[in-house]
C-alpha cells in the first residue's frame, strides 16, 4: 500500500516536471510575443504553484531522510541539492516576490524605499530564474535510458556536471555583472532615458508642460506617460490598454520634483526573455544530445561489451564474441573483448568438450517444477 | 538432471513421485520416459527428411538405381532408429539433425555455389563431385545423418581426443561395418561420413564433403536457435566460426574452410 501512494507521488512529480518545463518555456515565450498581462499573470500564479510543489517535494523528502538518517545521502548522492536549488531559492527569490508583487500592487515597493530596490528585486528575481533550468536534471533522473545501472549513473553524472556547470556560470555572471557597474542595453536606455527627462525638467520654463511632454514623447518612443502633480500631461496610449498589455515589469518609473514619467521596458524584457528562452534551449538540447547520443554511444563502447563478456563467463552455453567496432578497436575494453574472443572463448569451447557440455541450468531455472 | 541431482532426490523419493526409490531407479524411470516423448517428435521429423525432404536422386551420380534409392532410404531410417538408442550417438546425432532443419547445409552451399571458392574448388575439382548445388546439398543431408555412425561401435577407446576425432583404423573399421550394414550406399558417402570424424591435420586428403559435414554438425551442436543476441555481440554463427578458426587443430578441421565460412556469415549476417 505505502509503495503505492509512493509510486503514485512520483508519477504526479513526474508530471509536475514536465508541466514546469512548459511553464518556464511560456513565462519567457509569452513575454518575447507580446501575450496579454492577464495571460501573464496566470503564469506567474501556476509559477509560485510549482516553487511550492516542489519545495514541498525537496522538504519531504529531505525530512523522510532524515528521519531515516539518510538525509546527508539524499542531498548528495541522491541529488537532493538539485531538488533544494530547483525549488526553495526560486520561491524565496522568483516567484514569491512577484507573486507579492502583484498582490500588494507597486505601492509595496514603493514603501520600501522606491525605485533602487525594486531593480534589486527585479534584479534577484532574473538571477534566481537561471536555476529553473536545473529542473531539467530532474527529469533526466527518471528517464530509465539504458538497461545498464553503470551507463545510467555515468550518463547522469556527466549531464549534472554540465548542466550546472552551465547553469552556475549564467548565475555567478549575472550576479557580477548585476552589482558592478557594466555597460549593459539596460543601463545605456536608463541613462538616455533620464538624460530626457533632465533635458525636459530644464526646458519647461520655456514652454507649456503639456508641448513639453509632447515634445519628449515625439523624441523618446518609450516614454508612456508623463504627469504634473498627478494630473495627466501626455500619454501615448489609453487606459484600457494599460491594463489589459503592461504589467508591473513591463515599464520604468521616474519621479523628478512635481512630474512623474513612466517608459515602456517591454523591449528590453524581450531581449532579456530571448536570453532566457537561449538558455532554456541550450540546457534542453544538451540533455537530449546526452540521452540520445552519449548514453547509447557510452553503451556501446562501455557496457556492451561487459554485458557480452560477462554473460560468456557466467552462461556455459553462451559463447558469443563481443563485436569489436573499427573504430574504436584500440580501446582498453575492446583490448579486453578481443583478448575474451581469441583467448578464452577458444579455450572455454575446448574446456566444455573435455567436459561434456555441463548445461548452465540449475534448480533456480525450474522454480515451478514442481508446484 | 544429473547435475542436480541432490536437490531432486529428496522431492522425487517423496510420496508425490517415486516413494522410497533410489536415485538411479528415479533418474533411469525419468531418462527412459522423457526418450520416450523426445522420440516422440524426433523420429517423425527424422522420417520427414529422409522420405519426403532429401532428394536421394544424387544416388544415381554413384550408379546407384531408383529402386536401391528406397533402400537407401530404408537402411538409413534404420540405422538412425538403432543411432538414437546410444546415448552418445543419440546426442551426437543434435548436430546433424540441427544442420538439415536450421537449413544450415543449404544457405552455405548456396553461398559456396555463388563464390566459387576455395570450398567450391574443393568439392568439385579436388573431390570431382560431378553434381548440381542441389544435389551435393542432398549429399551432405546424408553424411550428416551418418556422421554419429561411430557411436554404434563404442567409440572412447578409439577417440584421439576428446574432441571426438578417431583414429583412421578405427575409421576403416567402421566403413566396413557400414558398407554391411547399409549396403546399398555408395562408396563416396560412407567415405563423407565415416571421415567426418576423422582429423584433417592428420589425413590431408579427407573429403571435402566429410570436412564440410564436420563442421557444419558441431557448428549446428553448439549454437542454440532461440539465443538472444545482445547488442554488442556478434551473431551466433560468425562467433562460432571464429572460434573455430582458432581451436581448428584441435577438432580437426580445415582452416581455409572455416575462413570461407566465416566471411559467409559475417556477410549474411548469419
Amino acid at each position: 500500500m505505502q509503495s503505492k501512494i509512493k509510486n503514485w507521488a512520483e508519477s504526479i512529480v513526474i508530471v509536475a516536471i514536465f508541466l514546469v518545463l512548459i511553464q518556464t518555456f511560456l513565462e519567457d515565450f509569452a513575454v518575447l510575443t507580446g501575450w496579454s498581462w492577464n495571460t501573464r499573470r496566470i503564469l506567474i500564479f501556476t509559477s509560485l504553484g510549482f516553487d511550492l510543489f516542489f519545495s514541498i517535494e525537496f522538504l519531504t523528502r529531505f525530512f523522510s531522510g532524515m528521519m531515516k538518517k539518510e538525509a546527508g545521502r539524499y542531498f548528495m548522492e541522491g541529488k537532493g541539492w538539485i531538488d533544494f536549488l530547483a525549488s526553495i531559492p526560486l520561491l524565496l527569490l522568483n516567484s514569491g516576490p512577484a507573486f507579492f508583487a502583484l498582490i500588494t500592487g507597486s505601492g509595496f515597493f514603493f514603501g520600501m524605499g522606491g525605485l533602487l530596490n525594486i531593480l534589486k528585486i527585479i534584479k534577484a528575481i532574473r538571477i534566481a530564474r537561471i536555476l529553473r533550468l536545473l529542473r531539467i536534471l530532474k527529469i533526466f533522473r527518471q528517464i530509465k535510458h539504458t538497461g545498464s545501472r553503470m551507463a545510467q549513473r555515468h550518463v547522469a553524472k556527466i549531464t549534472t556536471l554540465s548542466i550546472t556547470t552551465f547553469v552556475f556560470t549564467l548565475l555567478v555572471f549575472s550576479i557580477f555583472t548585476g552589482f558592478v557597474s557594466l555597460p549593459t542595453s539596460e543601463s545605456k536606455v536608463m541613462k538616455n532615458e533620464k538624460a530626457g527627462i533632465s533635458n525636459f525638467v530644464t526646458n519647461i520654463s520655456q514652454e507649456r508642460p503639456s508641448v513639453a511632454a509632447r515634445n519628449f514623447a515625439d523624441y523618446d518612443s518609450d516614454l508612456l506617460v508623463v504627469k504634473q502633480k498627478g494630473e495627466t500631461l501626455y500619454t501615448r496610449y489609453d487606459n484600457p490598454f494599460y491594463s489589459t498589455v503592461f504589467g508591473p515589469g513591463d515599464y520604468q518609473y521616474y519621479k523628478t520634483a512635481d512630474y512623474e514619467f513612466f517608459f515602456d521596458t517591454r523591449e528590453l524584457s524581450q531581449i532579456q526573455a530571448l536570453n532566457n528562452i537561449l538558455f532554456f534551449v541550450i540546457v534542453v538540447m544538451s540533455v537530449l544530445v546526452f540521452l540520445i547520443y552519449y548514453s547509447p554511444h557510452f553503451a556501446l563502447t562501455v557496457t556492451d561489451p561487459i554485458h557480452v563478456m560477462r554473460r560468456g563467463f557466467m552462461e556455459n552455453d553462451y559463447n558469443l564474441e563481443v563485436k569489436i567496432p573499427e573504430l574504436f578497436r584500440e580501446d582498453d575494453i575492446y583490448q579486453l573483448g578481443k583478448a575474451y574472443n581469441e583467448k578464452y572463448l577458444p579455450m572455454k569451447v575446448r574446456q566444455e568438450e573435455i567436459s561434456e557440455g555441463q548445461t548452465s541450468l540449475t534448480m533456480d531455472d525450474f522454480e515451478d517444477l514442481f508446484k | 538432471m544429473e547435475m542436480n541431482a541432490q536437490q531432486l532426490l529428496p522431492t522425487l523419493s517423496s510420496g508425490a513421485f517415486f516413494p522410497g526409490e533410489s536415485w538411479f531407479k528415479i533418474h533411469s524411470l525419468l531418462k527412459e520416459v522423457l526418450g520416450t516423448l523426445i522420440d516422440g517428435s524426433l523420429l517423425p521429423g527424422v522420417q520427414r527428411q529422409i522420405y519426403d525432404k532429401i532428394n536421394f536422386s544424387f544416388l544415381s551420380v554413384f550408379g546407384s538405381q531408383k529402386g536401391f534409392q528406397d533402400k537407401t532410404k530404408d537402411g538409413i531410417f534404420t540405422f538412425v532408429k538403432h543411432l538414437l538408442s546410444v546415448p552418445e550417438g543419440r546426442k551426437a546425432f543434435s548436430g546433424s539433425y540441427n544442420a538439415i532443419g536450421r537449413q544450415i547445409v543449404d544457405k552455405y552451399i548456396e553461398a559456396v555455389f555463388n563464390d566459387h571458392s576455395y570450398v567450391h574448388f574443393e568439392l568439385i575439382k579436388v573431390q570431382r563431385l560431378k553434381m548440381s548445388k542441389e544435389e551435393i546439398q542432398n549429399f551432405l543431408k546424408v553424411s550428416l545423418l551418418l556422421r554419429p555412425v561411430i557411436y554404434t561401435f563404442g567409440t572412447n577407446m578409439h577417440k584421439d581426443n576428446s574432441s571426438g576425432i578417431i583414429t583412421t583404423s578405427f575409421a576403416e573399421k567402421v566403413e566396413e561395418s557400414l558398407r554391411k550394414e547399409i549396403p546399398s550406399l555408395p562408396e563416396a558417402l560412407i567415405k563423407s561420413a565415416v571421415g567426418s570424424n576423422v582429423s584433417f591435420n592428420d589425413h590431408k586428403y579427407l573429403q571435402a564433403t566429410s570436412r564440410l559435414t564436420s563442421i557444419m554438425s558441431s557448428l549446428a551442436q553448439s549454437i542454440k536457435s532461440d539465443i538472444t543476441v545482445d547488442r554488442g555481440a556478434s551473431t551466433p554463427e560468425k562467433s562460432w566460426f571464429s572460434i573455430a578458426r582458432r581451436n581448428y587443430k584441435y577438432f580437426g578441421w580445415d582452416i581455409k574452410m572455416l575462413d570461407e565460412l566465416y566471411r559467409f556469415s559475417a556477410e549474411n549476417n548469419w
